[in-house]
């Protein structure tokens, strides 16, 4: 069997241009940078792009094959994502196009999965963004180091504070879900 | 109940995010303490639910890929083959040079001019500038330096002045610019004769001037390049003794200038023949390479197999900082140069450096666009 390679050993053989040491990094991590952003952005073609943004980094110019690299990864993800939220938001028209894109067969279900990414979204952007940060990396995958690496945290904190997130975090879902449903209730839809 | 875990530690055993003897005693306090199963068990729905909801469906990593090839290809070709976006470019050897006046501190050879630019290093920006205006050399290779090297490098406590043991001194010809009335003056003055652009407008004036031949020499203290090396973290080289032995010496050949002003822009074009350096016997250029890539930041065995490569009499190792935008590679007829743009006080300016055959060209620019400055650089004849 092939020995596993140490994603330093690739980054030595990147920074020397070989282009199939890209390849594997970006096989190896990028789903990874992917949850991330679209735990940000809450949508499928913005997380694309923005992972692209950040592999097109790793491309050019890469880190010191002694840095870890997921950390590495989802800082320069986390940046990415906050300047293309930040332009978003100024053209309020994409803003539009949130809880588009369907993907299941039953048209129904597609729509209460697209109102269910859309509550998710909002109720991690209610949360401070450490914590909503916190929330993504981890179950995007990274490991407690890697997450404290990326957030510059304590390691020995990450238990904490990820046990204090998910709380808010399902209060403040709990919130969207229950203001959404109220939204949706007979008396209010019929109101002209 | 003693013993007890809080959340943190509770959450942290939920991930497997203890040792395996810590855990172990985790589930055996669970097993015992119901205050605490209670909590466990509150923790992990929580955590369980949040995976749920930012559970996602799985990117196409194929797809993605070749998306992001087809772009990388798209700007290498918008580019015309310049700008490098990968590390190849650090071994591709870059035909160019510099030019502007000789100045005292240049006669450097191209290994240690690094550890100088090193240490003149802020601002980076500044300095990229800088560093192809006073060396003259052959080639050019780029070497990527990350923000936290040249940090690095920019805390070490070194006194630079201590690099001499005599300091640059001239020994032969004037380093001042001669002014002379025209391009023809000029070429019966250095032996050659000097390309002209093709201006983007009217021009109001011309200026000449030319530069002699002219011979400079400094001496290294080597105990002190050796504790530049050692304070750098570059324990895995051995100046030699005889780097500081002898004079090195630095044969600048004639070089001409002329200065183009016309309506809203203003060029200079600097050429010549690039200069030739001469080192004390016993000193091996290739080890001087070495120590400077190591300097850099470069692992040893890629730096051994870089300085194995290039002809470091006539090379200038370039640090290329990871995040300079505005320094590309670009093609100028057929070579490839290295384009240095930005902006100052609201006004564009340019610098461009190229060498064909064994001239070097500078062609500095302001109040043009890039476009209109490369294709002047490419009227060059």
């Amino acid at each position: 069997m092939a020995e596993h390679e140490s994603d330093g050993a690739l980054l030595e053989r990147l920074r020397r241009g070989d282009e199939a040491a890209f390849e594997e990094l970006f096989v190896r991590h990028y789903a990874t940078v992917y949850r991330v952003l679209y735990g940000l952005t809450g949508r499928r073609e913005a997380a694309e792009d923005a992972a692209q943004e950040t592999f097109l980094i790793l491309y050019q110019r890469p880190p010191a094959s002694h840095q870890p690299l997921r950390p590495w990864l989802c800082r320069v993800a986390l940046n990415i994502a906050r300047n293309a939220l930040r332009s978003e938001r100024r053209d309020a028209a994409r803003v539009e196009r949130a809880a588009q894109a369907p993907t299941a067969a039953d048209p129904s279900e597609a729509a209460e999965r697209a109102e269910e990414r859309e509550r998710v979204r909002a109720a991690l952007a209610t949360l401070p963004q450490r914590q909503a940060h916190l929330l993504i990396l981890r179950h995007a995958g990274l490991s407690y180091a890697e997450v404290a690496a990326a957030l510059d945290l304590a390691p020995g904190s990450i238990g904490t504070l990820l046990a204090r997130a998910e709380r808010a975090f399902a209060e403040v879902y709990a919130r969207h879900l229950s203001a959404g449903r109220a939204e949706q209730s007979p008396g209010k839809r019929v109101q002209p | 109940m003693t013993g007890c875990y809080d959340d943190g530690a509770l959450r942290a055993g939920l991930d497997s995010e203890l040792s395996a003897e810590a855990l172990r005693a985790q589930q055996d306090h669970l097993a015992v303490c119901p205050e605490c199963r209670a909590r466990h068990a509150k923790l992990k729905a929580l955590a369980d639910q949040t995976a749920a909801l930012l559970d996602i469906a799985p990117p196409n990593v194929p797809v993605a890929l070749a998306a992001l090839r087809r772009r990388i290809d798209r700007e290498r070709l918008a580019l015309t083959g310049s700008r490098s976006f990968h590390p190849p470019s650090l071994r591709r050897s870059v035909p160019m040079t510099s030019t502007r006046i000789w100045r005292p501190w240049m006669g450097w050879t191209a290994a240690l001019t690094v550890v100088l630019a090193l240490l003149a290093f802020p601002p980076v920006r500044a300095v990229a500038d800088q560093l192809l205006n006073v060396f003259r050399v052959q080639n050019v290779v780029f070497v990527p330096i990350t923000r936290e090297r040249i940090e690095q490098l920019q805390q070490l406590n070194f006194d630079k002045q201590t690099l001499f043991i005599a300091p640059p001194k001239q020994t032969s010809g004037s380093s001042e610019m001669r002014t002379v009335a025209s391009l023809s003056e000029a070429a019966a003055l250095v032996g050659f004769t000097p390309a002209q652009p093709a201006l983007p407008g009217p021009r109001s004036s011309a200026e000449f001037a030319v530069t002699d031949r002219s011979t400079f020499e400094f001496q290294v203290n080597v105990e002190s390049a050796r504790e530049l090396l050692r304070l750098a973290g570059v324990n895995d080289v051995t100046l030699p003794d005889a780097l500081g032995a002898a004079p090195i010496v630095a044969e600048m050949s004639p070089a001409v200038s002329a200065r183009y002003v016309g309506d809203g822009y203003e060029v200079m074009l600097v050429q010549g023949v690039s200069p030739q350096v001469t080192l004390p016997a016993g000193v091996e250029m290739q080890q001087l390479g070495y120590a400077a890539l190591r300097m850099l930041g470069m692992e040893p065995r890629q730096a051994a197999a870089l300085a194995a490569q290039i002809d470091w009499r006539t090379t200038l190792v370039f640090p290329f900082p990871a995040d300079i935008s505005s320094l590309r590679q670009v093609s100028v007829g057929g070579s490839p140069g290295l384009l240095v743009s930005g902006e100052h006080q609201g006004e564009r300016r340019q610098s461009l450096y190229w060498q064909r055959g064994e001239r070097f060209y500078v062609l500095a620019g302001r109040g043009l666009t890039v476009e209109a400055f490369l294709a002047m650089a490419e009227s060059v004849r």
